[in-house]
């Protein structure tokens, strides 16, 4: 069974602590079990525009993990030498904090989900970044705060 | 009674094999073109070293086989200046006391070293394709340290903090 389309449906921002997030990992940097740190991105490209940040697939609109692995969800790629891992939402890091030599104003940022279906793949979502005290507004946390977002992804992505 | 001598050993047969191969070795360079005549098996410290290494230049040449998108996504190919780079600190870990874990393309588009110490500590060594360098130390249970290097420069001190950290 192909994923849900979009079919016109709005977008849903409600988010269950339970839900998973699906995103692809290549087989190449699973060793000995383990996800290596380089097949993260460092902070995941936490831009602005939530559109542009980390691609997830999110559980309630999927039939499947399997989804992830779909070319309607996988821009129309074959994935051959890839497997799915997942991240529970109610686990996504809140209040990270700013290494101290950094001068910035916002001390402390967090990780939030935001349901952004394409066409063909209705369960499109990415991860967002935004300051503590403005909860789901996407701002680019600074670099000490997205190495400690990659190090996160690591330690909690975990084989479906 | 005319004491019997003993038979007469050549003195090659009876050393270790890496033994008498490393007094041959003037440089790894050679062995790593003459793959052929490499031990296969060999419990020396230095044979296992040498083709640890061996097959990390042989993951760093094949980094450039990945195509945009590995990821599953789209990560960046590891380019020229990155896997050039890669073998040249290689060659320079090496000559240290660090024994990398493995070599593979970073999905922020460029080629990282990977290292396992005790405790679940891990460390990486990142040189990317727009000619950045940077290390991280990071392990579940162990606070993040990151940033970045000059890879013609820092790799002494770079090599010594990692060298501490794992």
């Amino acid at each position: 069974m192909p994923p849900q389309h979009t079919d016109g449906r709005f977008a849903d921002q409600t988010f269950a602590a339970d839900e998973l997030l699906f995103r692809r990992v290549p087989m190449s940097h699973i060793e000995e079990g383990e996800l290596s740190l380089l097949a993260i991105t460092n902070g995941l490209k936490f831009e602005k525009n939530p559109p542009e940040c980390t691609s997830v697939l999110r559980g309630k609109y999927c039939a499947h993990f399997s989804d992830a692995l779909h070319l309607d969800c996988a821009e129309d790629k074959q994935c051959p030498d890839t497997t799915v891992y997942f991240l529970l939402v109610g686990d996504l890091p809140k209040g990270i904090m700013i290494k101290p030599s950094e001068k910035v104003p916002t001390l402390s940022w967090d990780l939030y989900p935001y349901h952004n279906p394409l066409p063909k793949c209705y369960a499109h979502t990415t991860i967002c970044s935004c300051e503590h005290s403005a909860p789901s507004v996407p701002v680019k946390p600074p670099p000490s705060v997205r190495e400690q977002f990659r190090k996160w992804l690591w330690e909690n992505l975990q084989p479906c | 009674m005319i004491p019997i001598a003993p038979p007469v050993q050549n003195p090659i047969q009876n050393e270790p094999p890496a033994i008498v191969y490393r007094m041959e070795v003037t440089q790894s360079a050679f062995w790593m073109k003459h793959t052929d005549v490499f031990p296969k098996e060999s419990a020396s410290i230095f044979w296992t070293r040498e083709r640890q290494f061996m097959q990390l230049t042989e993951s760093t040449r094949k980094a450039k086989a990945f195509e945009k998108g590995w990821d599953g996504y789209d990560a960046s190919a590891p380019n020229d200046t990155s896997v050039t780079r890669t073998l040249e600190v290689l060659s320079r870990v090496r000559d240290s006391k660090l024994s990398p874990y493995s070599v593979l393309p970073s999905a922020d588009g460029g080629v990282g070293i990977s290292f396992r110490g005790s405790a679940n500590k891990r460390a990486v060594l990142e040189l990317l394709n727009d000619g950045t360098s940077s290390y991280i130390l990071y392990g579940k249970g162990h606070p993040i340290e990151s940033s970045e290097f000059n890879s013609n420069t820092d790799l002494p001190r770079i090599f010594q903090r990692l060298e501490e950290y794992l």
